[in-house]
């Protein structure tokens, strides 16, 4: 076992680890973070995604020893307190899931995507969410649920700069 | 679970070759995609992991005199979304945002995928198009491969164990040349059951110079010589860019796949082909 420090949501984790551990099982397991699920543990499903530095990635298909010098943002650091991020709201009201155990993984490629483009086509949405899957919904409501964020990111980026105060 | 790997992060070539050198059963992380899936399958154990992402320097895209130079940890989300790659080397730009899905694009890399040698990858059928070469090096040397010579097999390429691939250039196609890159797979961006890329010279209407390559057929991705023979001289009729197509289904090997039927991987072959070429051509004349 090797110690490392992870940094994960802002805050640092020291675990004590296999390096070759993957980081999905490591965030579950040795942090306890149960958010980021493990479907299919190959790369295919997209329920572990997490970002890493700020990028979409899957976290089975990282090796913990890889990580230890990147921010890793899992789905339990989008919401400040009580408000839930403007995707996680989409998907409450557009009704983007069922049994929710792919959800996390949505929400966070989603987000990624918003953050590099916050007004996406519906191809743009798809191609975002190509490498994760859902088995309930039929994606049209997580398309749905994705676009409602986009509305309300530039709903109040544009109420920012429009504000009477400025 | 496999046995507890020693997991070194070097972070200059010179100590990732001495690792390398140093301990013969290494691997190398790269974007750890397909790694992480033979280790979590159990096809290999690593005892030891030479991780080289925290090496200053070996990922970015820059170009001089004509040369493209891609560091070897440059991941495929990068290069797809580059404006100088899709400017100078749109065939693999294309190649690049074909591969899996954004989350995979993001840790993959160009490096990588040369070095495991994946016959089905879709970066090997444009290095090879573009006379690519990959630069590896080790303690005592520096050395230059020609795409061509560089994949040898199945999941096998020129490199010994103890070679670090810490860069690939490609030469930027001039005025009068077009590139591009075609895919077929059971699934948007799945796997490549074939794919196919094409690099066409044309002066005056008549084709200079020509170079075809398929990959996913066989142990390797293979040239079509025979049919950019059929192309060279030529004025690059339709009937022309069909010769070449055929030519292709005929000369190219296609290894025995349960999965799918040899007449039907043919046919894709030629199919693959003749729209590679088709839009290579359009490029080199400007038109697209």
């Amino acid at each position: 076992m090797t110690e490392l420090t992870l940094h994960i949501n802002g805050e640092e984790h020291e675990v004590d680890v296999d390096p070759a551990k993957p980081l999905s099982a490591v965030i579950r397991d040795d942090i306890g973070l149960k958010g980021t699920k493990q479907g299919c543990s190959t790369g295919v499903c997209g329920a572990c995604t997490v970002h890493i530095d700020g990028e979409a990635q899957k976290s089975c298909m990282q090796m913990v020893g890889g990580v230890i010098d990147d921010e890793i943002q899992t789905i339990e650091g989008l919401a400040e307190g009580e408000d839930l991020h403007p995707v996680q709201e989409g998907f409450v009201e557009e009704f983007g899931l069922q049994c929710g155990f792919c959800t996390p993984g949505f929400i966070m490629s989603a987000t990624s995507l918003l953050e590099e483009n916050s007004d996406p086509s519906e191809e743009e949405i798809k191609q975002a969410i190509h490498g994760n899957t859902c088995r309930c919904t039929g994606y049209t409501k997580i398309i749905d649920s994705i676009e409602y964020a986009a509305d309300a990111l530039n709903e109040n980026e544009s109420s920012e700069t429009t504000s009477p105060s400025d | 679970m496999i046995a507890e790997a020693e997991y070194y992060r070097p972070t200059d070539v010179e100590s990732a070759c001495h690792l390398l050198a140093e301990h013969d059963e290494a691997i190398v992380v790269a974007g750890g995609q397909s790694l992480s899936l033979l280790t979590k399958e159990g096809i290999i154990s690593p005892e030891k992991l030479v991780d080289i992402n925290h090496i200053d320097g070996l990922d970015g895209i820059d170009e001089n005199d004509g040369i493209v130079r891609i560091g070897a940890t440059t991941n495929h989300r990068t290069i797809e979304t580059s404006s100088l790659v899709e400017e100078m080397i749109p065939a693999l730009a294309t190649s690049a945002g074909q591969i899996a899905d954004v989350q995979i694009r993001n840790a993959g890399t160009i490096g990588g995928v040369a070095a495991y040698a994946d016959p089905t990858a879709d970066y090997p059928p444009v290095f090879l198009v573009l006379d690519a070469t990959i630069h590896a090096e080790t303690v005592e040397a520096e050395n230059t491969y020609s795409a061509d010579e560089f994949f040898t097999g199945y999941y096998q390429s020129a490199l010994d164990e103890q070679e670090l691939v810490t860069e690939v250039r490609l030469p930027v196609p001039s005025e009068n040349e077009g590139t591009a890159f075609e895919k077929l797979a059971f699934r948007e961006n799945d796997r490549a059951i074939v794919n196919a890329a094409a690099w066409i010279a044309v002066e005056d209407g008549t084709c200079t110079d020509t170079r075809i390559a398929v990959g996913g057929t066989t142990n390797m991705p293979l040239l079509a010589e025979d049919a950019a023979g059929h192309l060279e001289g030529s004025t690059l009729d339709d009937t022309d860019i069909e010769a070449a197509a055929t030519a292709a289904k005929e000369e190219i090997r296609i290894a025995s796949d349960p999965s799918i039927d040899e007449a039907y991987r043919k046919d894709m072959v030629e199919s693959l082909v003749e729209k590679a070429l088709t839009t290579a051509i359009k490029r080199a004349r400007g038109e697209q």
